[in-house]
């Protein structure tokens, strides 16, 4: 093996364990690559050699990788809290909209479906307030925290937050059928107008917002096992 | 011991410019007398996680050997935790000198 392909291999065996982040994964490895190049060109050899002490004393690729995955864990960690948070705020502010809306347009319920309407208005609020303690729960979890210090540490915080944040979604999904059914409920026994369209694009723009959120915890659920892989199975269990 | 401390020396390291992976390790090793020899790779997410914390910025640029080289930066909040931190390590080894020289004084 000759030098480049030395320093080539050393940053792929980096950057290919980071490869759940694609982006972190191609930065990782351009730093390496210069790193180890910029080292070689220090020395007054530049041989095989020269090449291996330089991979050596850059140090262990899969320890470094656990450090950089720690790191993504710990910044994902706290961008899905905060989109929870944000999720929470942006539908409880759709719903009051609406519900303002409702009062100025004077869309009542029917009297025979006013039991009904109170019954799925009833399930929509508990879903929402356990929606909103879990997002809290999950908030108050990550406040004062710094980073873990090893990827398990990491990797089991990260664990917690999905749980909560997965628990504060299906409330949310439920919340928002319950407005569906309260939208149609209003909507029954009425002419279909342009007035119609303001309710219906507003859980529209609800479901839309839960469902980025889902694809979110799916898309990090996808790439837990590549993070996971870089702790050894002993220390996750810990 | 170093590494509880890496995030202040990587700081200091950056406190008299920009700089890319490289010449922080190289800076630290020249500043600290090759006393902090660390393992190099340790500085990299070392610098992603202060980057991460909004104490470091960095960009792409082309080095002359026309490679492409990040090069970190420290922002105004970094100096400003480079400063409290500085601050904190100059109380704490004012302390340990005066508890190790009374230590010496009442040995002799």
């Amino acid at each position: 093996m000759r030098d480049p392909e030395i320093i080539a291999a050393y940053a792929a065996s980096i950057a290919g364990r980071l490869d759940f982040d694609p982006s972190l994964s191609r930065r990782v490895r351009q730093e390496v690559e210069d790193h180890l190049w910029e080292s070689m060109s220090t020395r007054a050899s530049n041989g095989l050699e020269t090449a291996q002490e330089a991979t050596a004393r850059f140090g262990d690729p899969q320890a470094l990788a656990a450090e950089f995955a720690t790191m993504w864990l710990a910044e994902q960690t706290r961008k899905l809290s905060a989109a929870a948070v944000l999720l929470v705020l942006a539908l409880l502010l759709i719903m009051k909209a609406r519900l303002a809306w409702y009062g100025i347009a004077q869309w009542t319920l029917n009297a025979e479906l006013r039991t009904v309407g109170l019954t799925v208005g009833l399930v929509d609020i508990y879903a929402f307030w356990l929606a909103v303690t879990c997002v809290v729960a999950g908030w108050a979890y990550l406040f004062g925290y710094r980073i873990a210090a090893s990827c398990a540490a990491q990797c089991r915080r990260f664990c917690h937050v999905v749980c909560l944040t997965s628990v504060s979604v299906l409330a949310l999904m439920v919340s928002v059928t319950c407005d569906v059914v309260l939208t149609a409920l209003r909507l029954v026994g009425r002419d279909f107008s342009a007035q119609a369209l303001i309710p219906l694009a507003s859980v529209a723009a609800e479901s839309a917002l839960i469902g980025v959120l889902v694809l979110k915890i799916c898309s990090l659920a996808t790439r837990m096992p590549r993070t996971t892989a870089l702790v050894e199975p002993d220390t996750l269990r810990r | 011991m170093l590494k509880g401390h890496l995030d202040l020396i990587v700081l200091a390291a950056l406190s008299e410019g920009p700089a890319h992976g490289y010449a922080v390790i190289e800076a630290i090793r020249s500043r600290s007398g090759q006393a902090f020899d660390l393992p190099e790779g340790t500085i990299y997410p070392a610098l992603h996680r202060l980057e991460q914390a909004g104490l470091l910025s960095s960009q792409w640029t082309v080095a002359e050997s026309g490679r492409r080289r990040r090069v970190y930066a420290l922002t105004r909040q970094g100096r400003r935790a480079l400063a409290d931190q500085r601050a904190v390590w100059e109380r704490f080894s004012s302390a340990i000198g005066e508890l190790l020289g009374q230590h010496r004084h009442a040995r002799s």
